[in-house]
């Protein structure tokens, strides 16, 4: 399967001399098409910021990046890339249409290719036809955050980045979310990495978790997640489940 | 305001929606009679103490003698209210449209930023009565030097919030934008420029009131016609009741033009500007 995503010794320093603070030290981690990734680790660690460097929002201050065998800055330009962020961040001025239609509007020409998704298909796809024309205030939470979903896909992103995307939520929301996202990722065939807190929803969407230590932030192992690929919300509660979480979890405590 | 808003955009959830709305008509009410209730009061006891004390006419009138002078004089006021309203109004919009064109440059660029944002504090600094006469010398006795005085009071307040509002985006959304690969055009026009209608309705607000002070300063440094000239004049002949007169017009004015601006706001900002998602 070709690579999607390929770090290699990937470090991200802010601040100069005293001051600087390494967010992120020599982490390599590589990432196949149509994979499902967790990042998981104490916060502060450094997720985001890995998030951050592969969307070509923080370069790195050393270390390799490619995503799609290109530049991040190329991948993101050719719009492979989408990101969801913990908020939903969607524009209180603006019909739930109109901020889902924004990506096709903004940007460079790659924009205009037939890939697009209408914005309608991109609503369907998060279960939201019907809102077309409610504005963010009058939606609950997660409906908000499927809504910057819908955002996310109207790319027809090759690559979705998550950033705690459903942290805010309560756990009835995030158990639904949890399910839609894992249907989402078979019908698109995206490859996804998902930063999350939460041991039990990197294991339930996850092919793979890769856990990243407190100091210095590399990643310290990575795991693979052997249950069945159809994952129904009953998952949660299994017992399978629950020893992956249980590995995570010394993992963790050992970083 | 906030309030007005998202009741309004509430509207699918009925019937809550509509008892707050009441709730706040009901509220709105009552703070209007209330405040009229207490303007009556003060009204009574200056009638009362001027009478009681027979205090000459030409010294307070009476605000009986006020309302008579308001009427007999009402030609007299409309024509004279005319050209203040046109400089207030022409140096109102002079005034921001200025400041939120150079907000505009200093948020695009820094350096333009570091260069003249000190440079707009100092002429803030300096007060614009004394500004005046030199105005006066500049652009002459029309209505140049008045409309420029109203344009000044104005820039400053919108000045500081549209440059304000600019930077307030979430920003996550600005890395949204920034993933998208927008432009610096498009941030704008998306993002920017929405984030900031609120911070500059706030100062519009401001600066409507205060173009008609502005008007009314370059009256009185040289002018035949305007509030300013009649206020001056009512002076110079002590006639007292008519120097109030001309006072409420001024008030008056200034109060339409903070209901015209806020009722502006109302439609333009439907959204409710403390939320963030």
């Amino acid at each position: 399967m070709p690579v999607a995503i390929d770090l290699s010794q990937v470090s991200v320093t802010f601040g100069t001399g005293d001051r600087s603070i390494e967010a992120i030290s020599e982490v390599t981690l590589t990432v196949q098409e149509g994979e499902f990734v967790s990042l998981i680790g104490h916060s502060g660690c450094g997720k985001s910021t890995l998030l951050r460097v592969i969307a070509d929002i923080i370069p790195p201050t050393t270390g390799h990046v490619e995503v799609l065998g290109v530049a991040p800055t190329d991948a993101r330009r050719q719009r492979a890339v989408s990101m969801v962020f913990q908020q939903s961040v969607l524009m209180p001025w603006e019909t739930v249409l109109a901020n889902v239609r924004m990506p096709l509007e903004v940007g460079p020409q790659v924009r205009r290719s037939p890939d697009a998704m209408s914005p309608h298909d991109a609503l369907r796809l998060v279960e939201l036809d019907g809102f077309e024309n409610a504005y963010p205030s009058q939606l609950s939470g997660g409906m908000r955050q499927r809504v910057s979903i819908a955002r996310a896909l109207v790319t027809r992103p090759r690559i979705l980045l998550m950033d705690e995307p459903f942290g805010a939520l309560d756990e009835l929301v995030r158990d639904t979310l949890n399910v839609e996202i894992l249907r989402i990722w078979k019908e698109t065939g995206m490859t996804i990495v998902f930063v999350t807190h939460s041991l039990q929803e990197a294991v339930f969407l996850s092919q793979r978790v890769a856990v990243m230590s407190r100091r210095p932030s590399r990643i310290a192992r990575t795991i693979h997640v052997d249950l069945p690929q159809d994952r129904q919300i009953s998952v949660k509660d299994s017992s399978a489940l629950g020893r992956h979480v249980s590995r995570l979890r010394a993992v963790l405590d050992e970083g | 305001m906030t309030h007005t808003n998202s009741t309004r955009f509430a509207g699918g959830s009925g019937f809550a929606g509509l008892r707050e709305r009441f709730a706040a008509f009901r509220g709105g009410i009552r703070g209007l009679v209330m405040a009229a209730l207490g303007l009556a009061i003060v009204l009574l006891v200056w009638q009362a103490i001027v009478r009681a004390f027979s205090v000459p006419v030409y010294l307070v009138p009476a605000p009986t003698d006020v309302l008579v002078a308001l009427y007999n004089d009402r030609i007299l006021l409309a024509q004279n209210a005319v050209p203040t309203i046109t400089e207030a109004a022409l140096g109102f919009l002079l005034g921001n449209i200025f400041a939120i064109l150079v907000a505009i440059s200093f948020v695009y660029n820094k350096i333009v930023e570091d260069l003249f944002y000190p440079v707009a504090i100092l002429i803030k600094t300096i007060p614009i009565i004394a500004i005046a006469p030199v105005l006066k010398i500049m652009l002459g006795n029309g209505i140049e030097p008045k409309v420029l005085i109203a344009a000044l009071i104005c820039f400053f307040p919108t000045l500081v919030n549209a440059v304000q509002g600019f930077r307030a985006v979430n920003p996550q959304l600005i890395e949204l934008m920034h993933v998208l690969s927008a432009s610096k055009t498009q941030v704008f026009r998306r993002v920017r420029f929405y984030a900031a209608l609120p911070y500059a309705f706030a100062a519009l607000k401001v600066s409507v009131t205060m173009c008609v002070l502005g008007a009314i300063v370059g009256e009185w440094i040289g002018a035949n016609t305007g509030i300013g000239y009649l206020i001056l004049q009512s002076m110079y002949v002590f006639d007292t009741p008519r120097l109030f007169a001309t006072i409420i017009v001024a008030s008056l004015m200034a109060i339409a033009g903070f209901a015209l601006v806020t009722w502006v706001e109302s439609r333009v900002i439907h959204w409710d500007p403390g939320e963030n998602f």
